[in-house]
């Protein structure tokens, strides 16, 4: 099975991504897998606004522990089954919580094991600064990591608010030769092409 | 930054416990994997060595050189469509369902169980297993009862092969028998399910081409045909030498004449089972055990080369009994 690791900043919208991607892919109540950091498997069902509700919170480091979904996507002849895996926000330094250090630990591991990584970064946050410095260290070594080996998409995301287009310049400008998808977890604008480029990448 | 790490754990640990900050892991990692002592094997490269497997088996078999140049030509369309699929230009839809004429033992189910691992690899199918059945796993006992007994047929074999064997039966009783009813079953399934499920038909030459003539919607349906001609002399002795060869045993060269003019003297008195490599596995598998007949009766060492060896009164034994 193809494993897609959603990557990124804290609050740039990975879990939010997760959820409505999978809306978009035509789920209407998810199996959300979490890996504890034990290693013990906890499943949870919920509707996706119930998750949305829960899981998406405008505080850092809301997602602590990689969860998952499985998507079915039609490919050839038969179906293949994608596992979307959320993970723990990235910062630049050497963050003072244990377990939030070692959640972004559980991150980079998740990076090798998985085939296709989804780069999101906030292109609303990054046009309001209106410099390449709304981009941080952790997103150029990142980008520059996960690109070796494996299928890398890089996502504009919040593209539904003001000041997210100066945001997708200085991104375009900023990572030359990385395709970089236009797209919004809220109005999941821009889905069509990532689901293409998942699909093709499977 | 300056420190180098051995393993991607290390760096792990040293994250999470705050020695090293996420960039500098994520340095460090990067560093070990451009290093050239960690290499990290592609997924794609799995399947194509993969894919090569189920090849290299089919390759082993002997003789079947236009059942395998076809499978070449299948695995080569599936990997080309893929490619092109991949780069935005039309595709044709992958139609698989196969029809395989052939007498009995010819390699029909051997060959449908190679497809299933190749279907698998290559992507096609999501599981590759094979599912056969025949006549009265599909035909149920009164009206209704087909349809039931042959879905359920389906719903196994899904993400697999289908493999019915003698499917001319299923068109034997006429319009009131049930097999008609079986057929409709699978033609509708076909459809539904026709990217989960790949349907085989085997049966002898004759019999398959009747049927087909009979129901004319099938042979647009099937758009590969395979034909399992008999096998030579020459092949049949090959068959049986790698017979026992993988069960570690040896001919004495008596006992491979013996063999040699046995299968001849069937294939020239048209026996309907000439050319069949069942027949020969069942000569071997006899004389192995009058072999054992043989030693166990026998007051001469045994050794290693003993246990090895079947002689030519083995074979006869062995042909006695089967008559």
């Amino acid at each position: 099975m193809n494993k897609c690791l959603i990557v990124g900043r804290p609050n740039v919208g990975k879990t939010a991504f997760l959820l409505s991607f999978a809306k978009y892919c035509g789920l209407k109540e998810l199996e959300i897998r979490v890996k504890t950091s034990d290693g013990t498997t906890i499943s949870k069902r919920r509707s996706i606004d119930a998750a949305y509700s829960e899981l998406v919170q405008p505080t850092s480091h809301t997602t602590q522990e990689l969860q998952s979904v499985l998507l079915d996507l039609p490919f050839g002849k038969g179906q293949k089954t994608l596992e979307l895996v959320d993970s723990s926000g990235l910062i630049d330094g050497i963050h003072p919580s244990p377990a939030i250090r070692r959640a972004m630990a559980r991150t980079l591991e998740a990076i090798a094991l998985a085939q296709i990584i989804i780069h999101i970064l906030d292109a609303a946050l990054i046009g309001l600064k209106g410099t390449g410095e709304g981009i941080g260290a952790i997103d150029w070594d990142l980008a520059e990591y996960a690109k070796q080996n494996r299928e890398y998409l890089l996502l504009a995301n919040k593209m539904d608010l003001s000041g997210a287009n100066q945001g997708l310049a200085l991104i375009r400008k900023s990572f030359t030769g990385v395709r970089v998808y236009p797209v919004s977890a809220k109005t999941m604008q821009g889905f069509k092409e990532v689901r293409r480029h998942v699909l093709r990448a499977c | 930054m300056a420190k180098s790490f051995s393993s991607s754990r290390e760096i792990y640990q040293e994250l999470a416990k705050g020695n090293i900050s996420t960039v500098e892991a994520l340095h460090a990692l990067r560093k070990l994997q451009l290093n050239p002592m960690t290499p990290a094997a592609g997924d794609s490269r799995d399947n194509q060595v993969k894919s090569d497997d189920a090849l290299e088996e089919l390759t082993k078999l002997i003789g079947l050189e236009k059942v395998k140049n076809l499978v070449k030509e299948i695995q080569a369309y599936v990997k080309v469509q893929e490619l092109r699929r991949q780069a935005g230009l039309k595709t044709e839809p992958l139609v698989l369902h196969m029809i395989f004429k052939g007498n009995p033992g010819t390699g029909k189910t051997t060959v449908a169980r190679i497809l299933g691992n190749l279907f698998k690899e290559l992507g096609v199918l999501s599981k590759g297993h094979l599912v056969e059945v025949e006549r009265a796993d599909l035909v149920g006992e009164y009206i209704g009862h087909t349809a039931q007994r042959t879905r359920e047929q389906i719903k196994k074999a899904l993400g697999g092969i289908l493999f019915i064997d003698e499917a001319y039966s299923l068109a034997r009783g006429g319009e009131k028998d049930f097999g008609k009813e079986a057929i409709d079953t699978l033609v509708k399934a076909m459809e539904d399910n026709k990217n989960e499920l790949i349907l085989i038909l085997a049966g002898y030459q004759h019999e398959m081409d009747r049927f087909i003539r009979s129901n004319p919607g099938l042979s647009s349906r099937f758009p590969i045909v395979l034909e399992f001609p008999d096998y030579n002399l020459d092949e049949l002795m090959q068959i049986a030498q790698l017979m026992v060869e993988e069960r570690e045993y040896v001919f004495s060269p008596s006992a491979k004449e013996c063999l040699y003019y046995l299968l001849k003297s069937l294939s020239t008195n048209y026996d309907e089972n000439s050319g069949n490599a069942r027949l020969v596995r069942n000569i071997i598998e006899r004389s192995i055990r009058r072999q054992a007949v043989r030693l166990m009766a026998g007051k001469a060492k045994l050794d290693t080369e003993a246990l090895k060896v079947l002689t030519e009164a083995d074979i006869k034994a062995a042909m006695e009994d089967t008559g």
